[in-house]
């Protein structure tokens, strides 16, 4: 476990104004064991690296020549009838050389393997922010604790750094990581994506016992106000009244105190093309504000703060 | 000293009271419009004085203009004074120059970006008296005396010197708080004491007459002259009807019968002394940016004793201060037509600085200052402009107001200043500056700072282009004319990064030199034939030493003049492109991208093309990216220019000094610049202010604030600007106003000078392009001041819109 350990990253974000206490730098990681219907990360889902495609960004072989097609050695790019680059996912072995040819940013690889300290100098960057503000670093993804020792090693490396940790995650994983992970957290904030196992499982493709049997332990280890639990809200799909109260009610069981309702949005749709994937929320709207106001009562009626805008 | 607590969350962004609704309205529908009165009376005064000391003829002048002028009350003002004959009138300043109007008589009134209406019997008046001055006014007097190598380099350089001949002195503060404590009558009374102790047999002595017989001619003119607001306000009061009014009318009589010739007794009396001195003093010679100095530091004392002997309430001050808004709000210049592309949207900046610290160090924060964030944001007028100073221990309430402020307001009031860089750089800079004068500055212009009723600057805006020294610089040839340019050789003669910058620094020096002869005979012509001798009258120390502002009688400064430097980001990336694909990657040849710079990246008959060399240039490292490699180049080059200015001293002990603040310079010269390394292509406009180039900054605002606050702030000592544009909705939680607010203090604890936001979104300002008639009150901040969006011209309105969107 040193500064070397490395890890699939497929984003720094800084400056994250809505993943935690202050000005915060978001590391993403790759690789998620869910498959959420809304996901907005797309290109978070799978482990390693893949090729992103921008379709609209293509200018077109007669205006650029098509270096891409020239230099894929695997043949996975050809141009179609509108002589704008095609990418045949089952070829492409993500070398990534098409990327590198491509001057409009239409190809670009996600997904890099980043060593602690790599991570870390990114991070670092914005510490003047973070003094200032009380931000610090969160690691979400994709889902950290599918790479537990990376996830460790940079949360520790933060601290010992004298930055303010925070993690996200959905809780699918096995206890011990979890446990690993959470000695250098700060500040956790724990998706909770529907009350039922079995709807659980429709819309993500995995039971939510073990996330359930963890959120159970979490207590063990930090303390309540050291804690977010987060529900979506998806109309048609999860955050009904009726889901929300049944979370609700077992977390107060449980002793968490904060909770915070995160609204639906359509921002990542556009990207699932990208990636060559299908979108399957097609025509689900937003939560009005409305709707948005009667849940964040029903949560502050049983007793629990709703985060939104305070942190 | 607040006696609140908490921010007020949602200002009313209307006038507070009818009276100011109706104010208002009938200033947004008044047309800008030229008044030849005071021509015709300064024309007049000359030909009858022309064997006088220049002193002594302006000061007749102005006396004549004060006594002969017509003047006019609005139904419902509470605040009055005039700068010209009629409600958003402007009058000419034919001693100076106005002669650009010759050719543009015509066009004046219907031309695209500011129009002035000028009626047909006006435009006669104006040829007679351009008849008088085209030989006599201030340009020429300057012209005659710049040297012929000077005038041929700056049309090369393209120095934009225009507006220090078009008006007296600007980019300054009068001594408005000296009136209202004293009265303009201890200042004649001075100037009387001074003319009896001189001993006429000393020259130096007998050399102070005329000045301080100027200073008694001028300053009983304007105490005359609010001698006449109050005989008109009695007549009205005469005969108006409604008994309320009637009292209205008897107070402002009452109160121009005291003011500004006695001590300010009340609020009301001091509200109303800043209308008319700053009124009075643009009617003497119109300079730009003349500032109100710290209001909220000296009004205070009057709040503070009338809100406790229940003399006024809030509300009622208030209503005070947004009718001395529109007062303020109706000054302004006409300007010629070029350049109205450079500052576009009837500019004037007036400065009004709020919070900071006491001459003691003590934060200054007070309720005038909480006050005049409202009036800020209730009237939505484009000047004048509050500006924020901002110390460590500001408080966070104060901060937080000024946020929810900017946020009302959209527009980018107030600007944010940092006393923590710009106090120390004063003390650095300005010769025998004192800790608590430093501490006491006021801010002026886009982000200049000044010494209220001390000095400093005086002469205003003075614009290189960094686009064009570029273009030298690459080029080795002066690229209008073709001829070669000394010692230098273009981009070819470079076989490393030590020849590119050793090509920057001697272009530098060149053009330092030539900016500052080129200021000189400016200074000349003013100090010996335009003194003003009634903004001297209000600087100290004129009166005392019995001379003029810049004759040796301000305090500080006796003449400070700033290189606006324009396109700090173009030059960066450029040569961060160059150093990149010709010396470390080797990817372009130095002729190759020479040749694409010639053909604009169009010719496609290369290998690689144009447009691939252009992909190539913009793919380069860019500033604002917390990038060291581009962002490092930015800040030397800057110190080099610094330092190649600060060789020239515009007093004993005292540089060039630079500012980055640049108005909207940016868009006109980079019309006239060719296509340049970082991909930009020819005509496009070059960074603006000390922000990235339009839409390269791409890492978010905590990348392009490390970048900015990465160059040396404290060095440009009359200051830097940061543009930066916010969307409103994130502002909305309580969490994001506090970030936004850190963000601020992060910038600052980084040493950033100055930070402005427009918080608008991109649609609404299309859809303002689409229906200006819907969006007249919409108000943007362009640079260093702020505009109503719908009159500016369509190219800015564009550039705005590009502007890389922060979301937050």
């Amino acid at each position: 476990m040193t500064g070397k350990t490395t890890g699939q990253v497929f984003n720094i974000q800084r400056y994250s104004i809505h993943d935690g206490a202050g000005i915060r730098t978001l590391v993403f990681l790759k690789g998620c064991p869910f498959r959420c219907l809304w996901c907005s990360n797309p290109e978070s889902q799978k482990a390693g690296p893949e090729l992103g495609y921008i379709e609209s960004r293509c200018v077109g072989a007669v205006s650029c020549g098509a270096p891409c097609v020239a230099v894929c050695a695997a043949g996975a790019l050809s141009l179609n009838a509108e002589d704008r680059a095609v990418v045949d996912r089952q070829g492409c072995d993500v070398c990534g050389k098409c990327a590198g040819a491509c001057r409009k940013g239409a190809l670009k690889v996600v997904g890099r393997e980043m060593m602690v300290d790599e991570v870390m100098a990114e991070v670092e960057k914005d510490r003047a922010f973070y003094r200032r503000s009380g931000g610090g670093m969160t690691v979400g993804g994709g889902e950290p604790l599918a790479q537990p020792e990376f996830t460790a090693v940079l949360l520790k490396a933060a601290q010992d750094a004298f930055l303010h940790t925070a993690l996200e995650t959905c809780g699918h994983a096995p206890w011990r990581h979890l446990e690993a992970v959470l000695r250098h957290v700060d500040q956790l904030q724990f998706d909770l994506k529907h009350p039922d196992p079995v709807r659980h499982r429709e819309l993500t493709g995995q039971s939510n016992e073990l996330a359930l049997s963890n959120l159970e332990r979490v207590l063990s280890v930090k303390a309540p106000g050291d804690v977010i639990i987060r529900f979506p809200v998806v109309p048609g799909y999860t955050g009904e009244i009726e889901d929300i109260q049944d979370m609700a009610r077992f977390v107060v069981r449980l002793g968490f105190t904060q909770v915070e309702l995160v609204p639906y949005h359509m921002l990542g749709a556009s990207k699932y093309a990208q990636y060559g994937m299908v979108y399957r929320l097609d025509g689900c709207v937003p939560p009005s504000e409305t709707v948005m106001a009667g849940l964040r009562r029903t949560v502050e009626d049983l007793g629990l703060a709703e985060m939104t805008g305070r942190i | 000293m607040s006696t609140e607590t908490g921010i007020r969350e949602e200002t009313k962004l209307c006038p507070s009271t009818p009276r100011t609704k109706q104010l208002k309205k009938a200033y947004m529908e008044a047309k800008p419009n030229i008044c030849l009165e005071r021509s015709v009376l300064v024309t007049e005064s000359y030909k009858s004085t022309e064997a006088l000391p220049p002193v002594l003829r302006q000061a007749l002048a102005f006396d004549k203009v004060l006594t002969e002028m017509p003047i006019w009350i609005q139904d419902g003002e509470l605040v009055v004074s005039n700068i010209a004959s009629r409600p958003r009138g402007i009058f000419l300043f034919p001693e100076y120059d106005d002669l650009w109007l010759r050719k543009e008589l015509d066009t004046v009134s219907t031309r695209p970006a500011d129009p002035w209406l000028l009626n047909e019997e006006d435009k006669e008046k104006w040829r007679n008296c351009a008849e008088y001055w085209q030989r006599r006014n201030l340009a020429a007097v300057a012209d005659a005396l710049t040297l012929d190598e000077v005038k041929a380099a700056q049309r090369v350089l393209f120095i934009d010197i225009s507006m220090g001949k078009q008006g007296g002195i600007g980019h300054i503060a009068p001594d408005i708080e000296g009136v209202i404590r004293h009265g303009l009558n201890a200042y004649i009374e001075a100037a009387e004491n001074h003319i009896q102790s001189l001993d006429h047999t000393d020259p130096e002595d007998y050399a102070k007459l005329p000045f301080l017989k100027a200073v008694l001619i001028s300053d009983r003119a304007v105490v005359k002259w609010a001698g006449r607001f109050a005989a008109l306000a009695r007549e009205k009061a005469a005969m108006e009807g409604d008994p309320v009014r009637r009292q209205e009318l008897e107070q402002i009589a009452e109160t121009c019968d005291w003011v500004p010739a006695k001590p300010a007794r009340t609020f009301r009396e001091a509200v109303q002394v800043v209308a008319l001195i700053m009124a009075s003093v643009q009617i003497e010679s119109n300079g730009v940016s003349i500032g109100t100095g710290r209001l909220d530091q000296y009004c205070y004392p009057f709040y503070e004793r009338d809100m406790r002997e229940g003399v006024i309430t809030r509300d009622g001050a208030l209503e005070l201060l947004e009718c001395l808004w529109l007062k303020i709000a109706e000054s302004n210049r006409v300007v010629s037509a070029r350049s109205t592309y450079v500052h576009t949207g009837y500019p004037f900046w007036i400065q009004v600085p709020i919070g900071g610290q006491t001459p003691d160090g003590y934060d200054a924060t007070n309720d005038v200052s909480y006050l005049l964030l409202d009036v800020s944001s209730n009237m939505q007028l484009h000047e004048p402009t509050v500006s924020a100073r901002i110390h460590k221990k500001t408080p966070d309430r104060f901060l937080m107001q000024c946020c929810q402020a900017i946020k009302s307001h959209g527009g980018g009031h107030p600007a944010l200043f940092n006393d923590e860089v710009i106090i120390p750089s004063q003390l650095a800079y300005v010769p025998g500056m004192t800790k608590e004068d430093a501490y006491d500055y006021c801010i002026i212009g886009c982000s200049e700072i000044s010494f209220a009723g001390k000095g400093t600057e005086g002469i205003p805006y003075h614009a290189v282009s960094l686009g064009r020294l570029l273009e030298l610089m690459l080029q080795g040839k002066d690229p209008v004319t073709g001829m070669p340019v000394e010692h230098v050789g273009g981009m070819l003669a470079w076989e490393n990064f030590d020849d590119m910058m050793r090509a920057y620094r001697e272009q530098v020096r060149r053009c330092a030199r030539i900016m500052f002869l080129q200021i000189l005979p400016l200074v000349e012509a003013h100090n010996k034939h335009r003194p003003c001798p009634y903004l001297s009258s209000l600087t100290i120390d004129c009166i005392r030493r019995g001379r003029s502002y810049f004759d040796g009688g301000a305090l500080y400064g006796n003449w400070v003049v700033n290189a606006c430097i324009v396109g700090i980001a173009t030059l960066a990336n450029s040569l961060a492109a160059v150093r990149k694909l010709v010396f470390d990657d080797r990817s372009v040849s130095m002729a190759q991208l020479k040749h694409a710079l010639e053909t604009n990246f169009e010719d496609t008959s290369t290998s690689p093309t144009g447009p691939e060399i252009q992909d190539m240039c913009m793919g380069a490292p860019k500033y604002g990216n917390d990038e060291p490699y581009v962002d490092n180049l930015a800040k030397d080059c800057l110190n080099i220019l610094v330092k190649e200015l600060r060789r020239y001293e515009t007093m004993p002990g005292q540089g060039y000094g630079a500012t980055i603040s640049p108005v909207a310079a940016h868009i006109t010269y980079g019309v006239i610049c060719g296509a340049t390394p970082d991909g930009r292509k020819a005509g496009t406009p070059l960074s603006d202010a000390c922000s990235p180039a339009q839409g390269t900054d791409v890492n978010g605002p905590t990348a392009t604030i490390k970048s900015v606050a990465n160059l040396e702030h404290i060095n440009l000592v009359q200051g830097t600007i940061f543009n930066m544009k916010m969307h409103p909705g994130p502002l909305g939680t309580r969490a994001g106003m506090v970030k936004w607010a850190d963000l601020i203090r992060t910038y600052f604890d980084l040493g950033g000078w100055e930070i402005q936001f427009n918080v608008v979104d991109a649609d609404t300002l299309k859809a303002a392009q689409k229906e200006p008639e819907k969006y007249r009150d919409l108000v943007v901040r362009v640079v260093g001041y702020s505009a109503f969006f719908v009159e500016l011209d369509q190219a800015v309105q564009d550039d705005i819109i590009r502007r890389t969107e922060h979301g937050i």
